[in-house]
């Protein structure tokens, strides 16, 4: 996966952040450093085969995660169960994948995609997991956002 | 004319969101359904008035595919537009969705627009 990757997924997350979630991210600033990764934090991967195989993922804070569901259901993140925050970032992963793959590969190839998988784990993991993948990270709300291509 | 509306996806943020979408476009809605797969939907198309369906195509027990062709050979549910709603945007896909049966076909995330477009041009005359 080239850098061109990496920064179309950056771009469709961003764009389907704010369409979907009504989230506003960026990318750091130049010299700045993200916010740090909260312990334990979300990894959310989704798997597609087609035309090309392979699996795009986000480390992402159970906080922001609290933030997408209270938006989409009109409510406080604090009323945002832990249930409807782990089905919201997994769709709108869903929604970045789909919308990834059509802007680098186009309308004609056909993809499958798999369910969206999620799981909790200490932040130092979360970092060895994405170890070595091409990878990016967003501010989003204030919050960070690691966006990450399997191969 | 208030219009009954089914969402059929296994994600209730999906539904959440198209449910809220319609509520924004202005789209006149009696009542919203919804099922969080096909043969959930089936059998509430069996029980209730629906005017339209919105279906993902990605779904376990029964997809968004065999829902619609389930509905096409059933004399009660044959002419209830089903619109696709789904993150797969191939032409390939899109055309075998239409071969099946469905009306339209947006890709997620929609828009207030898009979807208040496209139940104007397949309810206005109902």
């Amino acid at each position: 996966m080239s850098a061109d990757n990496i920064n179309t997924l950056v771009q469709v997350t961003i764009q389907v952040l704010e369409r979907f979630a009504f989230l506003l991210g960026d990318p750091p600033e130049s010299g700045d450093h993200p916010p740090a990764f909260p312990s334990p934090s979300w990894i959310v991967t989704i798997a597609f085969t087609g035309a090309r195989a392979g699996a795009i993922g986000m480390v992402v804070p159970p906080s922001l995660a609290a933030q997408a569901a209270a938006n989409l259901h009109g409510m406080e993140p604090s009323q945002a169960s832990e249930e409807q925050a782990v089905d919201a970032v997994k769709e709108l992963l869903n929604i970045v994948c789909g919308n990834y793959l059509h802007e680098i590969e186009g309308n004609k190839p056909l993809f499958d995609l798999s369910s969206p998988a999620q799981q909790t784990v200490a932040w130092e993991r979360a970092a060895q997991y994405v170890q070595g993948k091409t990878q990016a990270t967003l501010v989003v709300e204030g919050s960070p956002l690691l966006l990450f291509i399997e191969k | 004319m208030a219009y009954n509306i089914l969402i059929a996806d296994d994600s209730l943020t999906a539904r959440t969101f198209i449910a809220r979408t319609l509520e924004i476009a202005g789209v006149p809605v009696n009542q919203v359904y919804q099922a969080r797969n096909g043969q959930e939907a089936l059998d509430l198309l069996q029980r209730e008035w629906v005017d339209m369906v919105f279906v993902d195509i990605n779904m376990p027990v029964m997809n968004g595919m065999e829902l619609v062709r389930h509905m096409r050979t059933m004399d009660l549910l044959k002419s209830i537009p089903v619109i696709v709603v789904s993150t797969d945007c191939s032409t390939r896909r899109m055309a075998d969705m239409k071969e099946a049966g469905v009306q339209a076909y947006l890709t997620k995330p929609i828009t207030p627009e898009e979807l208040k477009s496209i139940v104007e041009q397949f309810l206005k005359n109902a």
